[in-house]
C-alpha cells in the first residue's frame, strides 16, 4: 500500500499533458524540418539530412537541459537573477565584439563557439522573464506606483536596445509584448500602460525612420503581390504554398515550396510548408497543440506555490504563446515579415534548448506546487 | 476562503489573457480557413506559373504543293540551344563541347555557361539538326533545346505574290500563306515540367505533355511544270519588251482552276526585303487578282457574246465603219481612223473595228448590259481563296453618257482586273458557265489523309452552248487570220484569242506614251482546256497587244501543246517525241546522264540520294528539250 501510495503521489508530482504536448511539437518538429529543408540542404551542403541532424542534437542537449531545470529546484532562479541579468547583457554586447559575433543576412545575432553558434537574444527573454518575476513577487504593492514597475521597464529598454542594434526587430517586438504582459498579469495599474504607449509608438516611427527596408517590408506586406519579385517575395510564396495545401494538405513530404521558393522554410517560414503538406486539418491541429500547451503551463501557474512560480510559469506561457502567434501571423501575412522561430519546431538549436528548459521549470513549478496550497488561496 | 485583493485582480488579468490568447488565435484560424479552403484558388492558380516551366514545342506548318505534289514552300525545324546554369555539373565540359559544337569562342562559351542568376541562358540560334545530333552525342548535364519552324520556299521568287510570306512569328502574312494561315500553322504543343525556383527539373516531375499538331498541306491547282515554262517566258519577255510589268495567268476554263499566275518584276521569297517597305509593298501585290485596270479591245469578246446571246445581231451581220461614230455630239475615232468598210461581226473582230462594239453596245443598252456585268461577275467579287480581290471599277449608271456607254463596247472607261476578264471570257468560250476561281484543290493532312476537296462552283450562267460555239469560232478566225496572229503555233491551228491596247490613265487624264497592251487566248479552241491571258504594262517601242503581248502567249501556247500531245494539223514535225523513261532509282549522276542523251532538262528537288518519284511520270509522252523534275526523299 506504501509503494502505490508513493506512486501515485511521484506521478502526481510530473505533469504527463506538459511533457507529452512539448514531446508531440517536438517531433512534428523534426518531421517538417526534415521535410522542408532536404532539397535545400541537399543542394547547399551535400548531405538532406543536415539540418535534421543539427535539429536533433539540439534537442538532445535541451532534454538534458530539461531534466536539469525540471530538478532543480525554481526557487534557486530568483536568486541568480541578477547573475543572469549580468550574463545576458554581456552576452548581447558580446555579439558586437569582432570575432565572437557572427554576421548573417545583414544581421549580427549570434555567437560563435566555434562547435556551436546560439542568439544571446534568446537567452535575454528568459532572463528577463525570471527578473520581472522576481521584482513583482517582491514588491507586490509597489507595482501599483510608476516608480515600483520603474526598474522593470530599465531593464526591458536595456534589453529592447541591444537587440534592436543587432538588429533583430521581430525579437524587440517580443520582448516588448513580454514586457508589457509581466506588468499587466503582475498587477500594474492600466493608466501606467497608456503613458508608455506614447514612447513606445514614438520608437516604433523612429525605428522604421533610420531603417528605409522597414519601410520596404510594411509597403510590401499590405499588397505582397505588388513586389512579388522583390520585397514580397517571401510572404507570397509562403501564402502560395499554404493555400496550395487546401483543406487536406499535399501529403507529408509533398510541399511544392520547399524548391528553393520559400526561403527559410525550415526555420522561420516553417508553418507554412506545415500548412501546405498537412492543409488546414493539421494546421488547425498545430495550432491546437500550442494552445494547449499555454493552457497546461497557465494551469501550472495558478498552482504555483508563490508569487515567484506563478509569474515564472505565466512568463514562459506568455513568451511561447506570443512567438508562436506572431509567427503564424506573419506566415499567413497578418502582421509585417519579422524573422522569429516556432517555439520547438523551427530549426534552430539556441531556441530549442532555451524553450525545453523552460518547459523543465514549468514541470519544476508544477512539482513544487502540486502538493502545496497555491498562492492565491493563501 | 480569503483571496487577496492583488492576487483576485491577477487572476482576473491572467483570465483576460487567456480570453486575448484565444482570440487572436481564432483570428489567425480564420485567416488559414479563408487562405486554404475559401479563397485558396485565387493563390493556387498564381502558383502554377511559377512552379511549371513551359517548353514551347512548335507545330510545323504545313506544305504548299502544285497539283501533282511538287513542293513549293515548306516547313523545316531549327533549334536554339539553351544552358541551364543550374543543371550544369562540368561547366569546363559544357563550355567545350558548346564551343567546339557551335564554333563559338571557348571564353565566352564558359561564361555564358557559368552565369549566375539566370534560369537559362541563350547559347546560339537558328542552328541545324547535324549540329543538335553531334552535340546528343557527348551530351552533358545542362544543355537543352527549344526548336523553331523556318519557311522555305523551294523556288524563291516562283509565285512570290501568290504564296506570300510568313513573319517571324510563323503566320502568314500575305497571299495564300495568309489566307489559309488556320490550315496552315498547325497547333502549338505544350510541355509542363515541374521545376524548382531557380528551373532545374524536379526529378520525380510529373509534367504535362501535348504533341505538337503539324498544319495541314495545301494542294495547288497550279502545274508546276506550266509554272516554270511561264517564268521563263515572262522573264525573257521584260527583256525583249522592256516592259514595266509583265503579268500572266492561265486557268482551266473549263473548272476554274488557276493553273499559272505570273507577275515579274516579283521577289525572292527567301530572301524579303524586309527593309523596304515600299518595295516590298509594290513587289508582292498580285496585281491580276487586286488591281484594275482598262482592259480594251480584249473586252468586245465579252460585248459581242452579250450581243449574241440576246438576238441582237450574228456572225454575218453586217456592219460600216468610216473610222469614227459620232455619239450624242461626240466623235469617237476607230483604231483605223480610214475606216474599215463595210464588214461582218467576225471580221470586225479580226479588224478589231471599234465602230462595230459602239453599234452592238448601243443595241444591248445600258441597263441590260449592265446587268449582264453582274451576272459575269464583273462587278462583284469572286470569292477567290485570295486575300483582297477587288471587283470592276464602273460608273454609275445614272451618270453613264451614250458616248461613256460607246467606250465601254470597246473596253474604255470600264476597269477591272485580269481574275475578272479570266473568269468571263472564260464563260464566254465554256458554254456560258461563271466559275469561281481557285487555287486550292485540296487540303491534306501529315499523313496525306485529305480533309477538304475542292470541286468546281458554278456562280452563274450566262450564255448557251450555241453562242460560245460561235464565240470560239470567231476568235479562232482572229488569231488564224486576224489581229492576232502572232500568237498562233505554227502547225497547230487550235488557237482562239483577241488582242488589246489601252491607254493607261494618270492623275485624271491619259498618260501620252503609256500603253497597256495585253492577249487573251484559248486552246484548244474547239473545246478549251487552257486560258491564258498576258498584260503587258508600258512596253516600250511597240505597244499594241497583237505585236507585244500575242507573241508571249505564242510561247505559252506552244509550252501547252507540247504538254498536251495536241495533234498538229500536218505530220511534220520538227521536235521528236518519246516516252519519258524511269530514273527512279538513279543516282543523280545516271540521271542527269540519262536526260543529257534524251536531250531533257531536269529539275532536282530534296537532299536523298537516289531518285524516289519523278514528274511527269514514266510512260507519258515527253520531247526534247522538256523539263523533268526529279525528286530526291
Amino acid at each position: 500500500m506504501k509503494l502505490l501510495s508513493l506512486n501515485i503521489k511521484k506521478k502526481s508530482k510530473f505533469n504527463v499533458a506538459l511533457f507529452l504536448l512539448m514531446v508531440c511539437l517536438l517531433a512534428i518538429g523534426c518531421i517538417f524540418v526534415y521535410s522542408a529543408s532536404f532539397y535545400s540542404a541537399e543542394i547547399t551542403y551535400g548531405d538532406k539530412f543536415f539540418f535534421l541532424k543539427k535539429q536533433v542534437m539540439g534537442i538532445a542537449v535541451g532534454f538534458a537541459c530539461y531534466i536539469f531545470f525540471s530538478l532543480v529546484n525554481y526557487s534557486k532562479l530568483n536568486k541568480l537573477r541578477w547573475i543572469l541579468f549580468v550574463l545576458s547583457v554581456i552576452l548581447l554586447a558580446a555579439v558586437f565584439v569582432p570575432g565572437i559575433g557572427l554576421t548573417n543576412y545583414g544581421a549580427t545575432r549570434w555567437i560563435n563557439l566555434r562547435f556551436i553558434t546560439f542568439q544571446p537574444s534568446e537567452i535575454a527573454k528568459f532572463s528577463f522573464i525570471v527578473l520581472s518575476a522576481s521584482i513583482l513577487a517582491k514588491s507586490a504593492d509597489k507595482v501599483k506606483s510608476f516608480k515600483g514597475i520603474l526598474p522593470i521597464l530599465l531593464v526591458g529598454a536595456l534589453y529592447c536596445a541591444l537587440i534592436i542594434l543587432e538588429p533583430n526587430m521581430s525579437i524587440t517586438i517580443c520582448m516588448a509584448l513580454l514586457v508589457v504582459v509581466m506588468l499587466f498579469v503582475g498587477g500594474a495599474k492600466l493608466k501606467h500602460f497608456m503613458i508608455l504607449a506614447v514612447p513606445a509608438v514614438a520608437m516604433v516611427v523612429v525605428l522604421i525612420a533610420i531603417e528605409p527596408y522597414r519601410l520596404k517590408r510594411l509597403i510590401a506586406f499590405i499588397d505582397p503581390f505588388a513586389s512579388s519579385q522583390n520585397e514580397g517575395f517571401q510572404l507570397v510564396q509562403s501564402i502560395l504554398g499554404i493555400a496550395l495545401g487546401g483543406m487536406f494538405g499535399t501529403g507529408i513530404f509533398n510541399s511544392r515550396q520547399k524548391y528553393l521558393f520559400l526561403p527559410f522554410s525550415e526555420s522561420d517560414f516553417i508553418f507554412s510548408i506545415i500548412a501546405e503538406e498537412t492543409g488546414f486539418v493539421g494546421s488547425l491541429f498545430v495550432i491546437l497543440l500550442f494552445v494547449l500547451l499555454f493552457v497546461c503551463i497557465i494551469k501550472v501557474a495558478r498552482g504555483a506555490k508563490d508569487k515567484f512560480g506563478f509569474l515564472l510559469s505565466m512568463g514562459i506561457g506568455a513568451l511561447i504563446i506570443i512567438q508562436v502567434l506572431l509567427n503564424i501571423a506573419v506566415v499567413t501575412g497578418l502582421v509585417p515579415p519579422t524573422g522569429l522561430p516556432l517555439p520547438f519546431i523551427s530549426a534552430g538549436s539556441t531556441s530549442i534548448m532555451i524553450f525545453m528548459s523552460m518547459i523543465g521549470i514549468v514541470q519544476n513549478i508544477y512539482k513544487n506546487g502540486i502538493n502545496s496550497e497555491s498562492f492565491f488561496k493563501k | 476562503m480569503a483571496i487577496k485583493y492583488s492576487s483576485y485582480s491577477m487572476f482576473k488579468r491572467l483570465l483576460a489573457l487567456v480570453v486575448l490568447v484565444t482570440f487572436l488565435a481564432s483570428g489567425i484560424l480564420i485567416r488559414l480557413f479563408y487562405l486554404q479552403v475559401t479563397g485558396n484558388y485565387k493563390f493556387v492558380s498564381k502558383g502554377l506559373t511559377e512552379w511549371l516551366r513551359d517548353l514551347p514545342l512548335t507545330a510545323l506548318r504545313g506544305k504548299i504543293t502544285d497539283r501533282n505534289g511538287v513542293v513549293l514552300a515548306s516547313s523545316y525545324t531549327t533549334y536554339d540551344v539553351y544552358v541551364r546554369p543550374a543543371d550544369v555539373k562540368d561547366s569546363e565540359g559544357v563550355a567545350e563541347l558548346l564551343s567546339s559544337a557551335l564554333g563559338i569562342d571557348y571564353e565566352t562559351c564558359y561564361q555564358k555557361v557559368t552565369k549566375k542568376g539566370y534560369s537559362e541562358v541563350k547559347i546560339e540560334s537558328d542552328i541545324e539538326k547535324p549540329i543538335v545530333q553531334n552535340i546528343l552525342k557527348n551530351f552533358k548535364d545542362g544543355i537543352f533545346f527549344t526548336t523553331n519552324t523556318e519557311r522555305n520556299y523551294a523556288y524563291d521568287n516562283m509565285l512570290s505574290q501568290i504564296l506570300g510570306f510568313v513573319g517571324s512569328d510563323n503566320s502568314g502574312q500575305t497571299g495564300l500563306e495568309a489566307y489559309y494561315n488556320t490550315f496552315l500553322k498547325g497547333v502549338d504543343g505544350v510541355s509542363l515540367v515541374e521545376s524548382d525556383l531557380k528551373g532545374t527539373t524536379l526529378s520525380d516531375s510529373v509534367g504535362y505533355y501535348e504533341d505538337a499538331i503539324n498544319g495541314l498541306n495545301l494542294k495547288l491547282t497550279i502545274d508546276f511544270r506550266l509554272q516554270y515554262a511561264v517564268e521563263e517566258i515572262i522573264a525573257n519577255a521584260m527583256n525583249t519588251t522592256g516592259a514595266k510589268s509583265i503579268s500572266c495567268m492561265v486557268t482551266n476554263p473549263k473548272t476554274g482552276e488557276i493553273l499559272s499566275v505570273c507577275t515579274l518584276p516579283s521577289y525572292d521569297l527567301n530572301n524579303i526585303p524586309r527593309d523596304d517597305m515600299e518595295q516590298l509593298n509594290t513587289l508582292s501585290r498580285a496585281t491580276t487578282i487586286v488591281d484594275t485596270f482598262e482592259p480594251g479591245s480584249t473586252f468586245k469578246a465579252i460585248v459581242s457574246a452579250i450581243a449574241l446571246e440576246e438576238g441582237l445581231t450574228h456572225q454575218h451581220d453586217y456592219f460600216y465603219c468610216s473610222g469614227f461614230r459620232i455619239v450624242n455630239g461626240v466623235k469617237i475615232n476607230c483604231s483605223r481612223r480610214s475606216g474599215h468598210g463595210s464588214q461582218t461581226l467576225e471580221q470586225g473582230l479580226m479588224n478589231s473595228c471599234n465602230c462595230v462594239f459602239m453599234d452592238l453596245i448601243k443595241r444591248i443598252g445600258l441597263t441590260k448590259f449592265y446587268d449582264y456585268l453582274e451576272r459575269f461577275g464583273i462587278s462583284t467579287k469572286l470569292g477567290i481563296d485570295y486575300p483582297g480581290e477587288v471587283s470592276a471599277v464602273l460608273m454609275p449608271q445614272s451618270l453613264v453618257t451614250d458616248a461613256d456607254l460607246a467606250r465601254m463596247g470597246f473596253g474604255q472607261t470600264i476597269a477591272l482586273s485580269s481574275l475578272e476578264m479570266m473568269v468571263a471570257v472564260g464563260a464566254v468560250i465554256n458554254g456560258g458557265h461563271v466559275y469561281q476561281p481557285h487555287f486550292v484543290s485540296d487540303i491534306s493532312t501529315e499523313t496525306n489523309k485529305v480533309v477538304y476537296t475542292r470541286s468546281k462552283t458554278e456562280i452563274d450562267r450566262v450564255i448557251s452552248d450555241k453562242t460560245s460555239e460561235a464565240m470560239r469560232n470567231m476568235l479562232f478566225k482572229v488569231v488564224d487570220q486576224g489581229g492576232g496572229k502572232y500568237a498562233k503555233v505554227e502547225g497547230y491551228p487550235i488557237i482562239g484569242g483577241k488582242t488589246g491596247t489601252a491607254q493607261k490613265y494618270e492623275n485624271g487624264g491619259i498618260a501620252q506614251g503609256k500603253y497597256i497592251a495585253s492577249f487573251i487566248g484559248f486552246a484548244p479552241y474547239y473545246d478549251p482546256d487552257y486560258l491564258v491571258y498576258v498584260v503587258v504594262d508600258e512596253p516600250q517601242g511597240a505597244y499594241y497587244g497583237g505585236v507585244v503581248a500575242a507573241p508571249i502567249a505564242q510561247s505559252i501556247f506552244d509550252k501547252i501543246i507540247k504538254m498536251n500531245e495536241y495533234k498538229p494539223d500536218d505530220e511534220k514535225e520538227e521536235l521528236k517525241s518519246f516516252e519519258l523513261p524511269t530514273f527512279i532509282g538513279m543516282t543523280i549522276s545516271e540521271a542527269s546522264s540519262l536526260a543529257a542523251s534524251l536531250g531533257l532538262q531536269y529539275l532536282i528537288q530534296g537532299d536523298g540520294d537516289y531518285v524516289t518519284n519523278q514528274i511527269s511520270a514514266p510512260g507519258t509522252v515527253a520531247y526534247e528539250n522538256d523539263i523533268v523534275l526529279l525528286i530526291f526523299d
